[in-house]
């Protein structure tokens, strides 16, 4: 991956009637980059993804690609293909006919066709599928079919639809990898959509988190994990407990917090400037947080009751409640030992602690 | 998983029996027999009213009429005479042909409206839809009676032209000709072949047409690969409903046909009524039907064959 930008989208809102489906988005995406527009349904990543297709003109703004303008380019001309959600798979065509269908422009002979058809069908690993109507495909394999039908032609970007979402979950997980892979050795731009979060942190190798027509942070995986830049983007991405608190002072680089009824904490900052006096808000993830029946040595640590657990096999959720603490903390734990499921045992008062680097420090809205 | 018990003694006895009851599980069991169930007043009717008069058709066919009665020896003087007058093949080939012209003409002029229907009409289209059908709402002889009074010697066209100068005597040549029969039929089996051909167009996945612009097609081409095949059921059989019943039609021709408009139906009524011959009227509607039965298989031969090549 390098850090030229080739996908670059400026300034680009789309309007249905009264709706902003796209509000003012601007966007660089690098060359061989694997991206991700991650969001609920309707938060216009869709929109997005399908004026990168040309399948809809940007209402203002412009988009390039590789340096060229696209307001004028229409979609049967850019050098983008997409796996649409549906797949879009040709009824009435063969697989061999569906994957070369765009190459019916470059009127090659039929052995040359042939073979790039096979290449392709090597390379989703579907070899010897040429004669296949589309209907004796599985949902798998029309998945397959449509990506290796719009990567035959080499395009520049590859757009992709929520590809995965009608999968069941273990060829699902297996897909994600697969693609991951595939876009490794093509090499191509790949802008993925998608409403499921650990798909897009698994997959990219950036991901803009959208929400009513805007993104609210473009970031890699682990830093949209660790390192949210607001509640909605912590709230969106995994599970978080967020605690009201108040920034005291800033010394060194390091805040120092009152967060009521969890005590004075030290938190880094981050990227975001922290006044004193500000309101603010502490966010700690479950799996940063231990349980234990005594009270730790030393560290940051509460005193809580065990309101409610669920067991999910590799791990338990807890959810404690704290004194002075509205919502119940949630805790997750790994379940390492069979015979002793963390957690079990834990009766009455229980301690809860993290360490000062489990704390992301946000701005209260 | 619970072990399986047999069901209690007292559980038994209280199964109803009788036929009935025997009849109603035999339904819920047997899938095609609740399926001829659900048909047989269908079956029955069809059996009844075409199957039967169809065999009755081709046993009247190998029959002679002796004036009152009918001689029930076995015979192929009917068919053999079909062949032997030259002017019953060529009616019939004028009918197919006007058939084949008013099919041809309705399709082309269907399609577009149909198009316009399932792909550019967002809001109301049922309105659309029903206002198609609005002709049907008036008899069909009024239809044609209406053509006559538009198409006829001081009709509509005529007394315009005339009106506005452009011709100073009325011109013959709209009435009374296959052209009038052409034009008329095409305008009455309109909505037969409007309605099967939107459903197919309304029925083709967006995405797919996204897809084919996407993979480098522009309109034109988007249509013939993918728009048109994927309609072909629709248009297939709109050319059937319009075809079948034309050529055997016999009022239109008999209304604006004229002479030289006269259709095959025209003879076979004849035949049958005042010509007071049923075998040999039985034998033309036998010999209508296969041709018209070998026209369609031809017709989806080369539709099938121009799915192919397009793929």
């Amino acid at each position: 991956m390098s850090d030229e930008t080739f996908i670059s989208i400026q300034g680009v809102s789309k309007h249905f009637g009264d709706v902003h489906a796209v509000d003012r988005v601007s966007i660089d995406i690098a060359r061989g980059e694997f991206f991700s527009l991650l969001g609920p349904s309707g938060c216009g990543k869709t929109t997005l993804l399908r004026m990168l297709a040309g399948l809809e003109f940007p209402t203002m703004g412009e988009i390039y690609i590789d340096g060229q303008a696209m307001s004028s380019v229409p979609a049967n001309h850019r050098p983008v293909n997409m796996v649409f959600q549906s797949y879009a798979i040709f009824p009435h065509l063969n697989v061999k006919q569906n994957i070369g269908y765009s190459l019916v422009q470059d009127k090659l002979p039929k052995a040359e066709f042939d073979a790039k058809v096979g290449e392709m069908l090597d390379l989703i690993k579907l070899p010897g599928y040429e004669d296949r109507a589309s209907h004796e495909l599985s949902g798998g394999e029309r998945q397959r079919v449509a990506l290796a039908r719009a990567l035959i032609r080499r395009p520049k970007v590859l757009l992709l639809d929520e590809p995965l979402g009608a999968l069941d979950k273990k060829l699902r997980e297996k897909m994600q990898l697969e693609l991951r892979a595939l876009q490794r050795s093509v090499g191509i731009t790949f802008v993925f959509v998608t409403h499921d979060q650990e798909e897009a942190l698994t997959m990219s190798d950036r991901v803009a988190v959208m929400s009513g027509g805007r993104y609210l942070q473009i970031d890699t995986p682990t830093k949209l994990y660790e390192a949210p830049q607001n509640r909605e983007v912590a709230d969106f991405i995994g599970t978080m407990n967020f605690f009201d608190a108040r920034v005291r002072e800033t010394i060194d680089g390091k805040v120092a917090i009152d967060a009521g009824p969890l005590g004075n904490l030290t938190a880094s900052p981050g990227s975001l400037a922290f006044s004193a006096g500000q309101n603010s808000l502490v966010a700690i993830r479950p799996e940063k947080i231990t349980i234990s029946s005594a009270k730790p040595a030393n560290g940051n640590a509460v005193q809580g009751v065990i309101d409610d657990t669920a067991y999910l096999g590799d791990r338990s959720h807890f959810y404690v409640q704290v004194n002075g603490v509205e919502k119940p903390v949630a805790v997750s734990a790994q379940n390492v030992n069979q015979s002793q499921l963390s957690g079990e045992g834990h009766q009455g008062q229980i301690w809860l602690s993290w360490s000062d680097d489990a704390i992301v420090l946000l701005n209260a809205d | 998983m619970t072990d399986h018990v047999a069901p209690a003694a007292d559980v038994i006895a209280h199964i109803p029996r009788g036929p009935i009851a025997r009849f109603r599980r035999a339904l819920m069991r047997s899938e095609a027999l609740s399926g001829y169930t659900m048909l047989s007043p269908t079956l029955l009717l069809l059996i009844l009213v075409m199957a039967l008069p169809i065999v009755l058709l081709v046993v009247f066919s190998f029959w002679t009429q002796n004036y009152t009665d009918i001689d029930k020896t076995f015979t192929l003087a009917n068919h053999i005479k079909f062949f032997e007058r030259s002017a019953y093949p060529y009616l019939l080939g004028k009918s197919v042909l006007i058939s084949s012209s008013v099919t041809l003409i309705t399709v082309l002029l269907a399609y577009p409206m149909a198009y316009f229907i399932a792909f550019r009409v967002t809001k109301h289209k049922l309105i659309w839809l029903i206002l198609i059908t609005v002709p049907f709402w008036t008899s069909y002889l009024l239809r044609v009676f209406a053509w006559k009074i538009i198409l006829g010697y001081n009709g509509v066209i005529n007394s315009g032209l005339i009106e506005i100068g452009l011709i100073a005597e009325p011109l013959a040549f709209l009435l009374y000709n296959p052209f009038a029969v052409v034009l008329t039929l095409a305008h009455a089996w309109a909505a037969f072949a409007i309605l099967p051909i939107y459903v197919s167009l309304e029925k083709i996945d967006r995405s797919l047409l996204e897809a084919a612009t996407d993979l480098g097609d522009g309109r034109l081409k988007r249509f013939i690969r993918i728009t048109l095949p994927l309609s072909m059921p629709g248009l297939i059989a709109a050319s059937m409903l319009v075809f079948i019943p034309t050529v055997g039609d016999y009022v239109t021709p008999n209304l604006v046909g004229g002479t030289s408009g006269t259709m095959i139906g025209n003879v076979i009524q004849s035949l049958f009524g005042r010509g007071n011959n049923w075998p040999f009227g039985a034998a033309l509607s036998i010999i209508t039907m296969i041709t018209i039965t070998a026209m369609i298989c031809l017709f989806l031969w080369g539709t099938r064959s121009f799915r192919r090549r397009v793929a």
